[in-house]
């Protein structure tokens, strides 16, 4: 790792210092706060001063569902990839290797193989609105007093203007897809203006179909050929297969674990979700995150074998799809849902990834693989359904409620997703009028917890339980 | 004999239930004190009707302030909302209650099981709140906004997007030398307006009661009629008791 | 067509086109639909009009009108915010809720694009609550750099006129294809006239003028159209032309089809000169190629494809700015003012970069939000009124 690099950068840094963190306490048996306490103190001895700033910082809720039986092992595993991750990127930085800037819908196979450093922001700063209290509202007011809509999605507000002040790096090309929305392609267009940044754009059509398919793998391609002639790097078919090969192994135990929720009780927990899609977005840069993947799927095994499921005992599951996505702010809600209303997490429109659609790439040579590639990118979240008609999400969640038997679902709507709030009515038509699945729908804000804040959610969540309870006795 | 208390952000609503009649009610300011509240209506209570806690089966509380008032037993609004509305309306399908910061609709099943329901709470363009803010700059008394409307000659048209637009535009109105009862009319219109999608985005059948504290603005009621096509029944006798009177009725949980 | 029926009883074209009513009680779209033809509604600059155009025509000669859809007169969202929130912009929100009223049901055909998250989606509620005989959807592209980029939107089109087959029935010539050119690109020309007039030290005609006449111009047959246009600019020309102008005024964001906001602007003494609207100045900006070794079809599709883009066109932005530029020079601009509509992503960050790259340049930047439905006029007063006492 390259510590300068890491210093240089403030939300490297705090990024460094919360896996770090998670490391000492997940491995040093912190139990409950009280000894989470303990812990932080003793580190006050051994480690940096802001190590402990971090510390200080971290969202005690989401600490103390980490810290539970259920989630440590592959909460831990998951800093551990990413923590490996970051630094990675940051000897690449360090080696003076080309940055490559990509959007949350590609994996970053080809430009590993291609040598390059690479990362995705908007990734990295979800982490922080996740781990921190202080998250990113700071960073949104400024982007705003700037002169930024407010309406325009803190998804990339937040980790651009991070680069702005230079607390992220500024890459030195982008890559991204026109999937999934206005503000996104208007932000980039800001960022390749004002710092004259190369971008590398996949055009995403407006289907899901072979034409639409065959149209944006050549985009894809395109995209990797234009960064390979701008940097001078070419793709080692070798390092890709390799990589490849990796990715298709931490996908692997996704599409397993996939098919254990279908399982009475569901043996899978809910928080992890948002750390699936985070390591979607690293598969194939290191086997901490196969190891992540894989320790998600043989706990829940281990529990399915069991016939055990996620919530306290005595309690009635109540099998829950949550039709929208995880709030960033508020990671800890799946695991409060568990542990207090008997709720367990189905899918999330945020981390859905539809293994038996998507499958694994084919390694037999650089076209298969980036076809493969392309593939994958073309069904990831905020892609596959955000780029067409509203009526595959709809269709997807009908499916999933069906095949999985949900009894209730949620929508946790980002305030800012201009896709999100086109078709809530269609969504509750089709689950709640047809299916007679109960519907709760309400507005938040996917990084900044000012909009509505956690408690209000578990209130709400409370009541629509409560009463669902009710309707049933 | 059991209390039901609505603990609103604006106002606190309380009923004294015996069987199922309406033996003695009250209302007070909430004044972002919920333990406060619920004290006050007790001393009332004993001050009006000589009844004490102890003399009560249960106290059971409601509302935005539930959670902050202890050793009380608690129902959810929209347990207190559909509960109130079929002691109201037995054969109710569909509840609308104005509140001072939100509506809530709820659609019934004919056994009066909840089918599904939805909130106006992130838009006070669409509460009661907002019409008092609004009857400032106009020194008009939140009761009299009907009748004044009523003088209405001009529809005018004000924004429905967002109340601090709305806000703004009455000042300039005001400004312009536009007539109070046109101005008062619009923004008579724009609650309505907010509230009718409500409705529509949860399934609103036969029989629909209404209910809070707007429900007691005649020009609203009819706006809503009209819209909605279904036949409206107010919750009565006074129609900010509904969450009180479904509270009590539910009798919470501990 | 007889457009002499239909001007007998006014005064002049001018006057026409100045007071033209729309939708429903328009006597062109109404004259269309009695004479068997069918009218197709669209919602972008994106959409190539004269493909449209250039169907020979069904039995009794049935041809295709297209208009441009507004929702002037909309007064309230009731019903299209239960399908679209409140986040949504309130244009196409007013549209649905028109639609759901029944006010377009002359519609035979709606064509929409991908062109902003917003409006995308109204083809849904738009296809399940409200119906019409064919509804198409383009996918544009997001980037116009490419020969591919370019195949892709031109095999949209093509999908658009399979639709419009599978029912009507569809048929061209080379000669139907080139008429339909000749004739928008006479459009164009005279909408640039009409600009440079806009444009002159003493503007002959308001910017509200020029914006009634913009719309008149998507709600009737383009041939009928351009003669009347004609004949206003000469109506026009004769004109002393505007004096004392308190400032030169252009005006650009999001999608405007009334004149509430210009009108505004131009009580302070102010003219809006020009505008990179889409529906105004970035509508008629580049012709089609009538060169005749061009397959037209392809020359078509073409014009629209590398016209000056609308803010989602991703690498377009160095172009859309020195646009800007030209039009700032072109017609004098003393101040522009930059409108979006709440909640539109699009024009709200190409407003904050333009805003940027003008005030470097030292042009003063007024930045306005507003809703589609024409409200709030003393918000917009008090701002505009300061703009001009800052700037004048």
């Amino acid at each position: 790792m390259s510590e300068a690099i890491i210093a240089k950068y403030p939300l490297f840094q705090r990024l460094d210092d919360v896996c770090t963190i998670a490391d000492y306490l997940l491995t040093q048996g912190a139990n409950d706060l009280e000894e989470v306490t303990d812990a932080l103190i003793s580190m006050c001895m051994t480690y940096p001063e802001h190590v402990v700033e971090t510390g200080l910082l971290m969202n005690v809720e989401v600490l103390a569902a980490s810290l539970k039986p259920k989630n440590r092992s592959h909460v831990h595993a998951h800093f551990m990839a990413i923590q490996k991750h970051l630094h990675d990127i940051t000897d690449q930085m360090e080696a003076g290797k080309p940055l490559v800037a990509h959007f949350p819908s590609m994996t970053p196979e080809p430009f590993i193989a291609m040598d390059l450093a690479y990362m995705c922001a908007e990734q990295l700063s979800l982490y922080l609105v996740g781990a921190l209290t202080d998250g990113v509202e700071e960073i949104l007011d400024a982007s705003e007093a700037d002169g930024i809509p407010g309406h325009s999605c803190g998804f990339q507000r937040a980790p651009f203007k991070a680069m702005e002040t230079g607390q992220l790096p500024m890459p030195d090309m982008f890559m991204c897809t026109t999937a999934p929305c206005n503000s996104s392609n208007m932000l980039y267009q800001m960022m390749m203006q004002r710092y004259d940044i190369p971008m590398f754009v996949c055009d995403s059509p407006y289907y899901w179909n072979d034409r639409s398919f065959d149209y944006f793998k050549e985009e894809y391609k395109r995209c990797l050929q234009g960064i390979s002639e701008l940097t001078g790097h070419t793709i080692d078919v070798d390092v890709l297969r390799e990589r490849v090969e990796m990715s298709n192994r931490q996908l692997q135990y996704m599409y397993e674990l996939q098919q254990l929720r279908r399982l009475k009780p569901n043996p899978d927990p809910g928080m992890h979700r948002a750390m699936d899609l985070a390591a979607w977005l690293m598969a194939g840069s290191n086997e901490e995150c196969i190891t992540y993947q894989k320790m998600c799927y043989d706990e829940a095994k281990a529990r399915a074998d069991k016939g055990l499921g996620v919530i306290p005992e005595g309690m009635k599951e109540i099998r829950t799809l949550h039709t929208y996505g995880w709030t960033a702010h508020f990671l800890s809600f799946p695991d409060w849902l568990e542990d207090e209303l008997g709720s367990t997490e189905l899918e999330c429109g945020l981390s859905i990834y539809p293994g038996e659609l998507v499958g694994l790439v084919d390694t037999t040579s650089l076209d298969t693989m980036l076809d493969g590639l392309a593939w994958r990118s073309f069904n990831a979240v905020m892609h596959r359904t955000v780029m067409t008609f509203s009526d595959l999400h709809i269709q997807d969640m009908v499916s999933v409620a069906t095949e999985y038997d949900a009894e209730v679902a949620l929508f946790a709507g980002n305030n800012t997703c201009k896709w999100g709030w086109t078709y809530p009515k269609m969504l509750t038509e089709a689950l709640q009028d047809n299916l007679g699945i109960p519907c709760l729908t309400w507005e938040t804000d996917l990084m900044d917890k000012r909009f509505r804040s956690p408690e209000d959610v578990k209130e709400m969540c409370r009541e629509f339980f409560n009463t669902v309870r009710m309707s049933e006795a | 004999m059991i209390l039901g208390v609505d603990i609103g952000t604006a106002s606190t609503k309380a009923v004294l239930m015996d069987d199922s009649a309406i033996a003695w009610q009250c209302k007070i300011a909430t004044n972002a004190n919920p333990e406060a509240a619920v004290a006050a209506v007790l001393s009332a209570l004993q001050a009006e009707r000589t009844v004490d806690r102890a003399d009560l089966e249960k106290v059971v509380v409601t509302g935005w302030g539930q959670n902050e008032v202890a050793d009380v037993a608690k129902c959810d609004t929209v347990a207190s909302v559909v509960r109130g509305a079929l002691w109201n309306t037995p054969s109710a399908r569909t509840v609308l209650c104005m509140g001072a910061q939100e509506s809530l609709v709820v659609s019934l099943d004919p056994r009066g099981r909840v089918l599904g329901y939805a909130r106006n709470d992130r838009c006070a363009a669409g509460a009661g709140r907002f019409l008092e803010i609004i009857c400032e700059p106009l020194e008009c008394s939140v009761d009299a906004t009907a009748e004044v409307a009523s003088k209405a000659d001009r529809k005018l048209q004000l924004s429905t997007q967002c109340a601090v637009f709305a806000e703004s535009e009455v000042v300039s109105l005001v400004n312009d030398g536009e007539s109070v009862a046109n101005i008062m009319d619009g923004i008579l219109g724009t609650i309505a307006r907010n509230v009718i999608t409500l409705c529509k985005k949860v399934n609103k059948q036969e029989d629909f009661v209404v209910a809070g504290g707007l429900a007691r603005n005649e020009r609203i009621l009819r706006t809503l009629q009209d819209a909605l096509d279904v036949r409206l029944h107010r919750f009565g006798p006074e129609p900010e008791y509904i969450c009180a009177v479904g509270a009590a009725l539910a009798g919470g949980r501990s | 067509m007889s457009s002499d029926v239909l001007t007998a009883a006014t005064a002049s074209a001018l006057d026409e086109l100045l007071t033209l009513p729309l939708r429903g009680d328009n006597p062109y779209i109404r004259e269309w639909k009695q004479k068997g033809g069918l009218v197709v509604g669209f919602v972008c600059s994106y959409v190539p009009e004269e493909l449209l155009v250039a169907h020979t025509g069904g039995v009794a000669n049935a041809r295709i009108l297209p208009i441009r859809l507004g929702a002037t007169g909309c007064t309230t969202t009731e019903d299209a915010d239960v399908y679209m929130h409140k986040f949504i912009c309130s244009f196409p929100r007013c549209l649905l809720q028109l639609g759901l009223d029944g006010e377009y049901n002359f519609l035979d055909g709606l064509v929409f694009t991908s062109c902003c998250e917003h409006m995308r989606r109204v083809y849904e509620p738009w296809r399940d609550r409200v119906g019409v005989g064919i509804q198409s959807m383009i996918s544009v592209p997001h980037a116009n750099t490419g020969d591919h980029h370019f195949q892709w939107y031109y095999d949209e089109a093509m999908n658009v006129l399979s639709d419009v087959d599978r029912k009507y029935g569809y048929h061209t010539t080379t000669q139907s294809l080139r008429d339909a050119i000749k004739t928008y690109n006479r459009y164009r020309e005279l909408m640039l006239e009409l600009y440079r007039l806009r444009a002159l030290d003493k503007p002959l005609l308001t910017g509200s003028e020029a914006m009634k006449i913009a719309i008149a111009g998507f709600n009737m047959p383009k041939e009928v159209f351009n003669d009347k246009l004609e004949a206003a600019i000469a109506e026009i020309s004769k004109r002393p032309g505007i004096e004392n102008v308190r400032a030169r005024i252009l005006i650009s964001g999001s999608y405007i089809d009334d004149t509430n906001l210009i009108d505004i602007i131009e009580s302070t003494g102010a003219v809006v000169v020009t505008d990179a609207l889409c529906m105004g100045r970035k509508h008629i900006e580049g012709m089609v190629d009538e060169s005749p070794e061009l397959d037209p079809r392809k020359a078509i599709v073409g014009r629209y494809f590398n016209k000056i883009s609308c803010p989602r066109m991703i690498h377009g932005l160095p172009d859309r700015l020195a646009f800007l530029n030209k039009l700032i020079a072109e017609a004098k601009v003393d101040g522009v003012i930059l409108e979006k509509m709440a909640f539109c992503d699009n024009h709200g960050i190409e407003n904050h970069i333009d805003e940027v790259e003008l005030e470097k340049a030292g042009v003063p930047v007024l930045k306005l939000e507003r809703e589609y439905m024409a409200t709030d006029t003393g918000r917009y007063k008090t701002r505009v009124q300061a703009f001009l006492e800052k700037i004048s």
